[in-house]
């Protein structure tokens, strides 16, 4: 039912790390089933599900999250459009934390019978997709290794990781903007630090003039500054395009 | 839910907060303000070795609460 356009900022993901067919495309878009939208503030997964599909966001971002008991929420990782961000059901089974809609998001669904069809016929395939899960962890080690940072230093980070993720696939503005739909509380919650002080920090990164962030829009003003505040290595995120 | 300002004092001056978090009540918006501050003491004493930090809640209806830290680091001479 889909077309090759439906999945092309998803294959553009691959494609920066490699070539990708047109056969191996076809087979991808053979898997798809059915289109779902989901609101913001809606989940597309919750922790203990069992899901018998796999999600790809085809438009709007997403987070992916657990609740502690306490009520507070840590969100482990921010997805944009064009991320395959549920592939770890196929495997897992067992959802060991949920995934939230953080604007209104439109997702293409993959049942598993065949996606595991798939692999079993499509290697170079299957090793892409396992690709993008492993640079799914590697953003993980990525906000790991931030306790060592400051708040502005966090944000500046992220920023810069958010500016390149979506630059990939064409999202950035001509004039260097693009939609960034979290709230102040939300990004406490990405960066383990309370609502207050992220609202403080953006004040110390806005008198810097690096970049600005208004109504749900960032514009990089300074890319190369923001990099040197934010100590941003883009190596993690594995951008050379060479055979996996 | 009403509106809370955290305007937040450090040693670069005060912070005037123009846009506010909802809380369902000021006790709430106490606990946030402590959080805030034990994450910002954390992160001066790193860059500093002391801080002297406060945050004033405003809203439109309470009186405003203000919380304070100051921690200082001093080496007695005998």
């Amino acid at each position: 039912m889909a077309d090759e356009t439906i999945l092309a900022t998803f294959f553009r993901k691959l494609e920066v790390r490699d070539v990708v067919t047109a056969a191996e495309k076809v087979a991808l878009i053979a898997c798809a089933s059915d289109m779902v939208s989901v609101p913001a503030g809606g989940d597309l997964v919750r922790e203990g599900d069992r899901p018998d599909t796999s999600m790809l966001v085809l438009d709007g971002f997403s987070s992916r999250y657990r609740d502690a008991p306490d009520g507070s929420r840590q969100i482990t990782a921010i997805h944009v459009p064009g991320d395959f961000v549920d592939l770890h059901s196929l495997l897992l089974r067992e959802m060991d934390h949920s995934v939230g809609a953080l604007s209104a998001c439109s997702v293409m669904r993959f049942p598993h019978a065949r996606l595991r069809s798939l692999t079993e016929t499509h290697p170079h395939l299957t090793r892409l997709l396992w690709l993008m899960t492993l640079i799914d962890a590697s953003i993980h080690r990525e906000w790991l290794s931030a306790a060592a940072r400051t708040a502005p230093e966090q944000i500046a980070h992220l920023i810069c990781e958010l500016y390149v993720r979506l630059g990939i696939t064409g999202l950035i503005a001509p004039d260097q903007s693009f939609t960034l739909p979290l709230t102040q509380t939300a990004l406490g919650e990405a960066l383990g630090l309370s609502a207050v002080h992220v609202n403080r920090s953006l004040q110390q990164l806005r008198s810097e003039d690096l970049f600005t962030w208004q109504n749900q829009t960032v514009r990089i003003l300074d890319w190369e500054s923001l990099k040197r505040r934010a100590s941003f290595d883009d190596r993690y995120l594995h951008l050379v395009r060479e055979p996996r | 839910m009403p509106r809370y300002y955290f305007d937040v004092h450090d040693r670069q001056g005060v912070h005037r907060d123009e846009v506010g978090l909802d809380f369902p009540d000021m006790d709430a918006a106490i606990l946030e303000a402590r959080r805030a501050l034990a994450d910002m003491t954390r992160e001066s004493l790193v860059i500093d070795g002391a801080t002297d930090l406060g945050i004033l809640i405003r809203d439109g209806d309470e009186a405003p609460v203000n919380l304070a830290v100051t921690m200082t680091t001093e080496r007695l001479d005998e």
